[in-house]
């Protein structure tokens, strides 16, 4: 999917792990790991609300489109 | 899932298991006496709750062997689609109802059923060239009367199969809506 979620990145940036980010949003684990993974088909504004409040970002800093031609998607 | 519901579900798994025990006992009994008529014809005027194909064994015991055998055969795929109702009951799970193996289930019902009256159809109007030649065959009609509705049946059928299916699209999708 041309969609990239960047979340393991501001998680990276913001030093918070997914344990901590699963309590600040209050969201499962598991459903953080589909996000995380990029396996998700959909986000709701509320998750992502809840993120980019606890990461202190914008949604542009976890969401992000690319090609399908970049070689990040398909190598 | 309420207490109403899970009752009718088990009300039919059972309704459906003593239904698919009578056709299994009827293609049984009708493949039994088919092979005893072969030994003793005079059994041919009662094969199965006055089943009498005497004249048609009279005149021709191939045509006989053929009509018998779209009988049998058509009480055999009615046993196997309560087969297919009872594993669809079984695996039913109301809470979460569109998984995979449901829809393929369904689909086989239907199609199952599409056969059915497909098969009774065609015994249908091979019993009609019967009477036009003069033999009687009226008592072998109740095994495919009903071949009319179980084509509507399999219409609908397919219809719920293929909403089943967009069911289970459209739960995996809110499965993976974060």
């Amino acid at each position: 999917m041309p969609i990239i979620v960047n979340l393991d990145v501001m998680m990276a940036k913001r030093k918070m792990s997914l344990n901590e980010l699963s309590e600040k949003v209050d969201i499962t684990l598991s459903n953080l790991s589909i996000l995380k993974t990029g396996k998700a088909k959909a986000i709701r504004f509320s998750t992502l609300e809840a993120i980019c409040l606890a990461l202190n970002c914008q949604p542009g800093d976890i969401l992000e489109y690319v090609s399908e031609k970049d070689p990040r998607i398909f190598g | 899932m309420t207490n109403r519901t899970d009752f009718i579900i088990k009300a039919l798994h059972v309704v459906s298991w003593i239904i698919f025990i009578g056709f299994c006992i009827q293609t049984g009994t009708l493949v039994f006496n088919y092979i005893f008529s072969l030994i003793n014809p005079a059994a041919t005027h009662n094969l199965y709750l006055g089943l009498n194909l005497s004249e048609l064994y009279r005149d021709n015991k191939t045509t006989y062997t053929l009509l018998f055998s779209c009988i049998a055969f058509l009480s055999a795929m009615k046993a196997y689609l309560f087969y297919l109702i009872i594993m669809l009951l079984s695996r039913l799970d109301l809470l979460k109802p569109f998984s995979l193996s449901t829809a393929e289930l369904i689909s086989k019902v239907s199609y199952q059923i599409l056969n059915i009256g497909v098969v009774g159809l065609i015994t249908h109007q091979f019993a009609k060239r019967l009477a036009q030649k003069g033999i009687n065959v009226q008592s072998a009609e109740i095994f495919w009367n009903d071949s009319d509705t179980f084509l509507l049946l399999a219409a609908v059928a397919f219809v719920f199969a293929q909403i089943f299916r967009k069911g289970i699209e459209l739960q995996n999708e809110n499965d993976l809506t974060v």
